[in-house]
C-alpha cells in the first residue's frame, strides 16, 4: 500500500518537474514536439530506474559502512555517467531501432537534475524497512511524472506554437512558462488524493 | 583591463544566464521563494563556478580531450561537496536546510558546463576567472530579482523585512510552484517589450 | 593503447586529488558542523519550552522506541517541564523533532519544533511550518488524532497534500506525551 502511495506521490502529487523544478532544461528545451518529449521522457524514466537502484546499493553497502556519506555527490554523478555510457553502447549494438529514436537524448541525460535529484533523495529512505522497494517506487514514479509533464506541455505547445492569433509578446518562452504555471496549478489538485 | 570589465558586463547584462540565455532554471525557480535564499544560492553557485572554471582553465592542457567531460564532472562535484561541507559547518542551519538538495544539484547546473565547455577550457585562468565572476554575478542577479518579487507578493516582505502586514493580501501562489513560472514569464515578456522599443530584433 | 592509458591515468590522478581534498575538508569541518548542530539544538529547546532557562539531560537506561532523549527544564532552579526528542517515521524517513511539555497541573504542550526532516519540499515540508505546528501549543496531554478540516479539542487539522507528514508529526507528539505520562512521576517532574 505504502509503495503504491509513494509511486502516486512522486508521479502526481509531488511531481518532480512541476512542483520541485527538477529537469527544467529538457522541460522547456525538448517540448516543441510531442515525439521528442516522449523520447526524452522515456530515456529519463529508464535511466532513473536503473541508476537509482545502483546508486542506493553503492550508498548502503559502500559509502555508509565506510563513513564516506559526504562523497555521495561525486560518486553518484560518476555512476550515472557510466550507466548512460553503457546504455548508449548497448542500445547501439543490440537495439538499433530504439537507438535511432532515443539515441540523441542519452548524452543530455548525464547532466539531468531529475536523475541525480532522485538518487540523492533516495538515500534518505535507507533507514526504512524496504529501502530498495521504496526507492524503486519513488524513482519509477519520478520518471513517469517527468514523462507525463513533458508530453503534456509538448501537446499544449504544439497547438499554439507559431499560431497567428498568439500576440508576439507571448510567443515562445513566455507562453511555455505560463502553460507550465497553469499545469502546476492543475497538479495541485492531486493533493486531495492522499 | 578593459577586456576583463567587458567579460563581467557580458555575464551581468548582455548574456545574462537567467534573462537572456534562459538556462539553469531548476535552482532559479526552486529556491527563489525568498530573497535571502536567492542570494545564498546565487553566491554558492558563483563560488563553485569561479573555483571550477579557474581550476579547469589551469588544467586544460593536461586533461585529455576524450575523457574531458568525466574530468569536468569530477572536478565540479569536488568543489560542490567542499561547499556543502563548509555550509553545513558555518552557515545558519535554517538556510542550509532551505537550500537542501539544490546545493548538491549545482553539479548538474547547465551554466557551469556551458562556461567550462565554451570558455574555461579554451582561455587562460585570469580571463576564465572574470568570465565566471560575470556569469556568477549575473545568475545571482537573476535569482535575487525573482526572489524579491516572489517574496514581496507572496509573503509581503523583502529580505525578511515585513512590508505588508495584512496576511489576507498575500498572494500565496507566488511562493508556491506556479508563481515561479508566472514571475519568470512576465519578466521575459517585459524584456521582449523593451528590446522592441529600443529597436533590437528579438530572438 | 598508449593514449587510453594516458587518459585513464589523468582521470585517476584528478579523482585522487579531489578525494584527498574532500577528505581534508571533511576532517577540518567536522567539529564545526557538530558544534553548529549542538548550538541549534540548544536554541530549539528554549523555543519549545520558553519558560525554562536551563536544561539538564534526563538519565535513563533505555528510552522506548522513537524517543531519543529527554531534557528537564528549570527556571531559577525549579523544574518547569520537559523537552522530549522524538524521531517518528514520516513519508521520507525519520523526522527529527522536539516536543516541549509543561509539568504544571494539568500539564500541557508548550511547543513543537522540527529540526530535520526529509519530507518532500513544497508539500510534505508544509507540515513542518508554523501554521501546522502552532496547533499543538496549549493542547492538554491527551492522545491527538489527525482530521481533515474543523478539528475538535483532541484533533489536529491535517495539511492538504501532506496527510502522511501531518500524521507522523502528530504521532511524534503523542509518543512524547506518552513517555512523559509514564515517567514524570519517577523522575520527579
Amino acid at each position: 500500500m505504502n509503495i503504491i502511495l509513494m509511486f502516486v506521490s512522486a508521479a502526481l502529487i509531488n511531481n518532480y518537474v512541476l512542483t520541485q523544478f527538477l529537469g527544467m532544461c529538457p522541460f522547456f528545451g525538448v517540448t516543441k514536439k510531442v515525439d521528442a518529449a516522449a523520447g526524452m521522457g522515456i530515456s529519463v524514466l529508464f535511466v532513473t530506474t536503473l541508476s537509482s537502484v545502483l546508486t542506493l546499493v553503492f550508498y548502503v553497502y559502500v559509502l555508509r559502512p565506510l563513513g564516506l556519506e559526504y562523497l555521495q555527490t561525486p560518486a553518484f554523478i560518476l555512476i550515472i555517467a557510466s550507466i548512460v555510457q553503457f546504455v548508449e553502447l548497448y542500445m547501439k549494438k543490440s537495439l538499433g531501432s530504439l537507438y535511432s529514436t532515443l539515441g540523441i537524448y542519452l548524452p543530455m541525460i548525464t547532466v539531468n537534475c531529475v536523475i541525480l535529484g532522485v538518487a540523492l533523495i533516495n538515500t534518505r529512505y535507507v533507514s526504512d524497512e524496504h529501502p530498495f522497494l521504496e526507492a524503486l517506487a519513488n524513482s519509477v514514479g519520478a520518471g513517469a511524472g517527468f514523462l507525463l509533464a513533458l508530453v503534456l506541455l509538448a501537446a499544449i505547445r504544439e497547438k499554439y506554437e507559431n499560431h497567428p492569433d498568439v500576440p508576439w509578446i507571448f510567443q515562445g518562452f513566455p507562453l511555455a512558462l505560463f502553460s507550465a504555471g497553469l499545469m502546476s496549478i492543475a497538479f495541485m489538485g492531486f493533493q486531495g488524493l492522499i | 583591463m578593459k577586456k576583463y570589465a567587458l567579460l563581467i558586463k557580458r555575464g551581468l547584462l548582455d548574456e545574462n544566464p537567467v534573462f537572456v540565455q534562459l538556462i539553469a532554471l531548476c535552482p532559479l525557480l526552486a529556491v527563489t521563494t525568498s530573497a535571502v535564499n536567492a542570494v545564498m544560492m546565487g553566491l554558492s553557485t558563483a563560488a563553485v563556478m569561479l573555483c571550477a572554471c579557474v581550476a579547469i582553465s589551469l588544467l586544460r592542457r593536461l586533461i585529455p580531450a576524450d575523457v574531458r567531460i568525466a574530468a569536468y564532472v569530477i572536478i565540479v562535484s569536488g568543489f560542490v561537496t567542499v561547499l556543502q561541507l563548509l555550509l553545513q559547518a558555518y552557515a545558519p542551519p535554517e538556510l542550509f536546510e532551505a537550500l537542501g538538495i539544490y546545493i548538491p544539484l549545482i553539479v548538474v547546473n547547465c551554466i557551469l558546463f556551458a562556461r567550462i565547455e565554451s570558455f574555461a577550457s579554451k582561455n587562460d585562468a585570469v580571463a576564465s576567472f572574470f568570465d565566471a565572476l560575470g556569469m556568477g554575478l549575473g545568475f545571482t542577479l537573476g535569482l535575487v530579482v525573482i526572489g524579491v518579487i516572489r517574496e514581496f507578493f507572496g509573503s509581503g516582505s523583502v529580505f525578511g523585512v515585513e512590508i505588508i502586514k495584512d496576511t489576507s493580501s498575500h498572494l500565496l501562489i507566488m511562493v508556491m510552484a506556479p508563481g515561479a513560472f508566472f514571475t519568470l514569464g512576465v519578466i521575459i515578456m517585459l524584456r521582449k517589450y523593451f528590446m522592441l522599443r529600443k529597436g533590437v530584433p528579438h530572438r | 593503447m598508449k593514449h587510453t592509458i594516458r587518459s585513464a591515468l589523468a582521470l585517476f590522478i584528478i579523482a585522487g586529488a579531489v578525494m584527498a581534498a574532500l577528505g581534508v575538508t571533511h576532517a577540518l569541518t567536522r567539529e564545526a558542523a557538530a558544534g553548529q548542530e549542538a548550538k541549534q539544538r540548544a536554541k530549539v529547546m528554549g523555543q519549545v519550552l520558553p519558560s525554562a532557562s536551563e536544561f539538564a539531560a534526563v538519565e535513563a537506561d533505555n528510552f522506548p522506541d522513537f524517543v531519543v532523549a529527554a531534557h528537564e527544564g528549570f527556571a531559577g532552579g525549579v523544574s518547569v517541564g520537559f523537552v522530549v526528542e522524538v524521531l517518528p517515521h514520516g513519508y521520507g524517513g525519520p523526522i527529527d523533532m522536539m516536543v516541549g511539555i509543561s509539568s504544571g497541573e494539568p500539564g500541557f504542550i508548550t511547543g513543537v519544533r522540527i529540526l530535520r526532516h526529509s519530507e518532500t519540499p513544497g508539500l510534505g515540508a508544509l507540515a513542518v511550518k508554523e501554521r501546522f505546528r502552532s496547533q499543538f501549543a496549549g493542547k492538554e496531554l491527551i492522545e491527538l488524532t489527525v482530521v481533515k478540516g474543523s478539528p475538535r479539542e483532541d484533533e489536529i487539522d491535517a495539511i492538504a497534500g501532506s496527510t502522511i507528514t501531518s500524521k507522523a508529526v502528530t504521532n511524534g507528539v503523542n509518543i512524547a506525551v506518552r513517555w512523559y505520562s509514564e515517567n514524570s512521576e519517577r523522575i520527579g517532574g
